[in-house]
């Protein structure tokens, strides 16, 4: 018997609309923040809060403000509290899980319209709250209790990948520059100045191998977009949109030490996998990509574990230019968590914004020309999660 | 020293493996009150320390409790120069993936170790029982 309410499957999803707060350090909470960047995006759609069907929102340290259920007060401020909302929580990954959650209602047919929307306040914290913080988002009991922080969580990735393949410090910073670089052309980025090597290599060791410029910021921001079925709105759209070509997650062991190889982040290799199925492209067809980089091995894993480039490769190509604007593939325009900021839950939200800024021509000098195929890869804490998105310009 | 779950064996296609029966009061309380450091062991070969109910490798049930080797080798390090609230008052301090030699691997702090020069991947350690918090090794030469 056929459920009543039950739609067909939609062929097609789109993020509709877009928009982001300038990342940093904002003065409003987080839900003020979210519930401006949300109405911004509806109206970047062209479509009004009523359209809406489901609001998905992330707020992971939401509890910072002592704030939670923080989806009813964005739909209450939007003036659609009868509107049903959920809060996904994934840790860094928390609003590009929230995107697959839209993408699988609106594809699934049971809505025509998602608010997908990611918030943090994070600057009322100093930075030793803060890295406690984080730090829960680790295997609490068998790591954080044995000394574990995000910084030595992936510096321990970064001493064993240059252990085995010799990466060099000065190839890490290159990460660095390229993405400060990136981000002094994006008015909305929270880094808005250009480093050089010089200034990447005297800053100070947060944990050794790291360095002070390959961590992203603590920042503030939201982030915010729309996700529809096209057949519902023609005519309504207002923007360029993006087609979601592929929607796909996946998991790894939740502590590094449970893992058989701490210079790849399993998640990755298989949300990539999946996504590069599901969007039926060749890797040589995506024009640029917006990856997680909360710290500058987090890059170059991210482009040897997505099979970009071969496993120690991607540290050399990085430093030779290849994935700067204007290079083969333009790795994180934006600037990436690394400069552009890292609001934990507006970040995987954030990256799907500077697809749409690229492909409306929004994007300014750091505009990829041409880009029709974008990527978006996105990691819950050292990779017990991770989301990576296709998107194609209608 | 280990000890099968009860209706461990029959999980082939059934999946009957029973719960762990250490829990991680347990465990907190073996390694600073026995000086024992347990954990699992699967009969695909994964052991650890972290607590599990099924192998995170094979996804089987044949798990059974175990007494981990409390010596190993470090698989990788950092000295960090920054904490969470928990080591505040430790910092600078070592920490390291180490495998033991069991083929179990922990995560472990190093008190002593204050900058990366004192330290190197593959290097011998041991872990030592201790009133700190967390899982404490210290180099084995230093036994």
């Amino acid at each position: 018997m056929k459920r009543a309410g039950f739609k067909a499957t939609v062929e097609e999803v789109w993020v509709a609309g877009a928009a982001m707060s300038r990342f940093g350090k904002m003065k409003e909470s987080g839900r003020e923040a979210a519930a401006a960047v949300s109405l911004k995006a509806i109206e970047d759609a062209g479509l009004s809060p009523r359209d809406i069907g489901h609001t998905f929102v992330s707020n992971t340290l939401g509890i910072i403000e002592r704030q939670a259920h923080l989806g009813p007060i964005i739909n209450t401020a939007l003036g659609v509290p009868e509107v049903p909302s959920l809060t996904v929580e994934s840790a860094c990954s928390s609003s590009s899980a929230a995107l697959h959650e839209a993408f699988v209602h609106v594809a699934g047919g049971f809505i025509d319209a998602a608010l997908v929307v990611g918030a943090e306040r994070l600057s009322g914290l100093d930075t030793l709250a803060a890295t406690s913080y984080f730090a829960m988002g680790t295997d609490y009991a068998f790591e954080s209790k044995n000394g574990a922080t995000f910084p030595s969580l992936y510096a321990t990735m970064a001493a064993a990948h240059m252990n085995r393949y010799g990466t060099k410090a000065e190839e890490l910073g290159a990460v660095a520059v390229k993405n400060h670089a990136n981000a002094a052309l994006n008015p909305n980025a929270h880094m808005q100045r250009p480093i050089t090597m010089e200034t990447y290599l005297r800053s100070p060791v947060i944990s050794w191998p790291l360095r002070l410029y390959d961590c992203c910021p603590f920042s503030d921001g939201a982030a915010a977009v729309v996700v529809v079925n096209p057949q519902k709105f023609k005519g309504d759209l207002r923007c360029v949109p993006a087609a979601i070509r592929a929607s796909a997650r996946a998991g790894s062991a939740a502590a590094l030490h449970d893992r058989a190889d701490l210079t790849t982040i399993p998640s990755s290799r298989i949300a990539a996998e999946k996504a590069l199925r599901q969007a039926r492209i060749e890797r040589s067809e995506v024009d640029f990509m917006e990856v997680h980089d909360c710290f500058t091995i987090a890059e170059i894993l991210a482009l040897e574990d997505m099979g970009f480039y071969p496993k120690g490769e991607a540290a050399r190509v990085t430093s030779e230019g290849e994935t700067c604007l204007g290079g083969k593939l333009p790795v994180n325009p934006s600037g990436g968590l690394k400069a552009k900021g890292h609001p934990v839950a507006a970040t995987g939200v954030a990256q799907v914004v500077e697809v749409m800024e690229q492909f409306n021509g929004r994007s300014g000098k750091r505009e990829v020309k041409g880009a029709t195929v974008a990527l978006t890869h996105n990691v819950g804490t050292t990779g017990g999660s991770c989301s990576v998105h296709v998107f194609q310009r209608v | 020293m280990e000890e099968r779950l009860e209706g461990a064996g029959q999980s082939k296609g059934g999946d009957k493996g029973r719960s762990a029966t250490h829990g991680i009061e347990e465990y907190e309380h073996a390694i600073r009150e026995e000086g024992r450091l347990i954990g699992f062991a699967c009969s695909c070969g994964f052991r650890t320390v972290t607590h599990i109910l099924r192998c995170p490798k094979c996804g089987g049930a044949d798990i059974a409790e175990t007494t981990l080797a409390t010596k190993g080798r470090i698989i990788s390090f950092t000295v960090a120069n920054m904490s969470s609230e928990l080591f505040s008052k430790d910092v600078p301090f070592g920490y390291a993936i180490v495998e033991m030699d069991d083929g179990s691997r922990i995560s472990a702090w190093m008190p002593g170790v204050k900058s990366a020069d004192g330290i190197r991947i593959g290097e011998r350690v041991c872990w030592k029982p201790s009133y700190r918090q967390g899982l404490v090794i210290e180099k084995e030469d230093q036994q």
